[in-house]
């Protein structure tokens, strides 16, 4: 939850019982407040919010008796130890391990009388306060071992803010206020957030290195070693949840029979019998989610989301705000922190034979697989809200590398899956054809050239390719709608053909501005593609870099 | 900056200091704004690394005390 919506969510909330809780922390809490209320609300609560005097907390655990009030410690290993405190500076004092670890037990004792309380522990940073380094890590190991035994939930060292804390004795780093805001809250309330029940996950370059539509199933890399070692462990990370009653979903842009097929080769982790279904589509994920929830009859917040695309995920969390959504990573380093979110999310205490049993269960209601022609929801605001930029390139021998590169590798959006060399280009080109390309950025970055479009003379289009990367975004009718508007040609006929890999295309042809005569090639006129899409053309800041020169 | 980041800043300071004439923002600062105090700088600087994800370490957390000043900042840093 980030800092407006928490605001909004607390201007919003109208009343609740209320929450009394203490937070008692070495530090100021002013940064915490509105996330403890914003959590609070979300589970009904009006907190109630107070907190002990900066640098009190030794003073705090040692009175005599303690009011009712929940309290919810959040500790720092200065706590234990407080000549490891950073704004006291380094202490002159030779360092005693056994003094130091008296310190620490005494401390966790103090901690652990408390009524009513629950803990928190950052795993922050210490002060080289041990001649050896060896002795630090030591040290800091008792104090993590010390929080564990009161049952504290632990953070990592990056949830601590050195700079925070020394300018404003504020310790919690912003990235983390709002994670452990949450948790105190549900110390204080007594629940835990519900386990999620299903991981829905995208395909290419998340279950699998590369892209499935474009490299073909013996191109693709899952196994435990070199690029598809991660994703030989996401696998087996899956399979572990579905056999603890997690529901597998997979959801991808791609047509049916392609995503099946890695499944089906008996060398991947996961089998299509692990899934409840495999949903392949063109349509938004968005729309593809919610279809599924329905299906399955559970909430969307017991989904949580994983895609590799920023784009997907910012396009889910717009639509469906209840969906948690994790972005698969992009690098191995990053993996313990991507497995430990997903952890977070599926907590379960126990296992049933039901939950065993439920990738079964949910198998047998859904019957068949999600149907694939479910509409997307409204994308024109999210697309809008990208500030995508077009930039058209006429190309020409002298620059049409890419181009080509493009027609001759791209499968699903190509016209007719039909190689060209770069003499057949050539000697279109020298017949009056034309050839264009397009390159398209957004506030995201630069997705680089990724349509390319080959027409000859006459106004017959001979390759009209487009990157999978972009699908979903209207580029290839605000393309159309360009080039509608140069009037070039009254009339496009598109050479098409039928692949094993071209449904987008065959989707494309579906749309109204086409007409299909019997034996004849898919043909749209200038005037209807403006008519019908000016407003996929509106979608972008279109620049024609020969007319910009 | 993008129209889009600079309607975010001002939403960030209609939320920490409570402003209801968005049109006084653009010209606030910590000397002009009551209730810019230091309990709603930690605020402020909580909302910036969060709505821009950024990491704004001391010297600078200080010196932001204008909406003009946060305004380069964050053109500069996002």
């Amino acid at each position: 939850m980030n800092f407006l919506t928490a605001h909004k969510l607390v201007k919003s909330f109208v009343s609740g019982p209320e929450l009394g809780l203490r937070l008692a922390m070495s530090g100021e809490t002013e940064n915490l407040s509105l996330f403890l209320q914003a959590h609070a609300a979300t589970r009904g609560f009006l907190c109630r919010q107070q907190a002990i005097p900066f640098n009190t907390l030794q003073q705090f655990v040692r009175q005599e008796s303690f009011d009712e009030v929940k309290n919810v410690f959040v500790l720092l290993p200065w706590d234990f130890l407080p000549p490891l405190d950073w704004r006291t500076g380094f202490s002159r004092d030779e360092f005693s391990p056994a003094a130091s670890l008296a310190s620490i037990r005494d401390t966790a004792a103090l901690l652990g009388n408390v009524p009513n309380a629950g803990f928190v522990y950052i795993d922050a940073p210490i002060p080289p306060i041990a001649a050896d380094g060896n002795a630090n890590e030591k040290l800091r190991t008792h104090l993590r071992s010390a929080a564990l035994e009161l049952g504290a939930r632990v953070y990592p060292e990056t949830a601590f803010a050195l700079a925070s804390y020394l300018t404003h004795g504020t310790p919690i780093a912003s990235s983390h206020v709002s994670l452990l805001s949450e948790t105190v809250i549900e110390l204080a309330v007594g629940k835990t957030r519900p386990s999620a029940k299903i991981l829905a996950t995208d395909l290419d370059n998340v279950m699998w290195r590369g892209v499935i539509g474009e490299d073909g199933v013996d191109n693709i890399h899952f196994g435990p070693t070199g690029a598809g070692y991660r994703h030989f462990l996401y696998q087996t990370y899956l399979k572990r949840l579905q056999s603890q009653g997690v529901v597998l979903i997979a959801v991808s842009r791609n047509d049916t029979e392609l995503a099946n097929l890695p499944f089906t080769t008996d060398r991947m982790t996961l089998k299509t019998d692990d899934f409840v279904s495999i949903v392949a589509s063109y349509n938004a994920k968005s729309a593809q989610l919610e279809q599924i929830a329905k299906e399955l009859n559970l909430g969307l917040d017991a989904i949580v989301f994983v895609d590799d695309n920023p784009l997907e995920i910012a396009e889910v969390r717009e639509q469906l705000e209840q969906v948690n959504c994790v972005l698969f990573p992009g690098k191995d380093a990053e993996l313990p922190d991507f497995f430990s979110t997903l952890a977070s999310f599926f907590h379960r205490q126990s296992i049933s034979d039901e939950d065993k049993k439920r990738t079964e269960l949910y198998r047998t209601r859904l019957k068949s697989m999600v149907p694939s022609d479910v509409q997307g929801g409204d994308l024109t605001e999210f697309l809008k809200n990208l500030e995508m930029r077009l930039t058209i390139h006429r190309r020409h021998a002298k620059d049409f590398d890419r181009a080509v590169q493009l027609i001759n590798k791209t499968n699903q959006f190509n016209l007719n899956g039909i190689r060209l060399a770069a003499s057949d280009v050539i000697d279109i080109l020298d017949n009056g054809g034309r050839l264009f390309t397009a390159t398209l950025a957004d506030k995201n970055g630069s997705h680089g050239e990724i349509l390319a479009c080959l027409i000859d003379r006459g106004g017959k289009v001979q390759a009209y390719v487009m990157s999978c990367r972009v699908f979903q975004r209207r580029v290839e009718f605000a393309f159309l709608v360009w080039l509608a508007k140069q009037q070039l040609y009254e009339q496009l006929d598109f050479m098409f053909s039928p692949t094993d890999r071209n449904i987008p295309v065959q989707q494309f042809f579906s749309d109204s501005i086409f007409s299909h005569s019997p034996g004849e090639a898919p043909s749209a006129n200038s005037e209807n593609i403006i008519r019908h899409h000016l407003e996929s053309h509106q979608l972008f800041e279109v620049t024609d870099t020969a007319a910009a020169s | 900056m993008s129209a889009e980041n600079e309607a975010l800043l001002k939403a960030i300071f209609a939320a920490v200091f409570e402003m209801q004439d968005e049109a006084q923002i653009p010209a606030a600062t910590q000397d002009t704004t009551k209730s810019w105090d230091s309990v709603t700088h930690v605020a402020l600087i909580t909302a910036l690394e969060s709505e821009f994800d950024l990491f704004i370490d001391t010297a600078e957390a200080l010196s932001l005390v204008s909406y003009e000043k946060i305004l380069d900042y964050i053109s500069n840093n996002s």
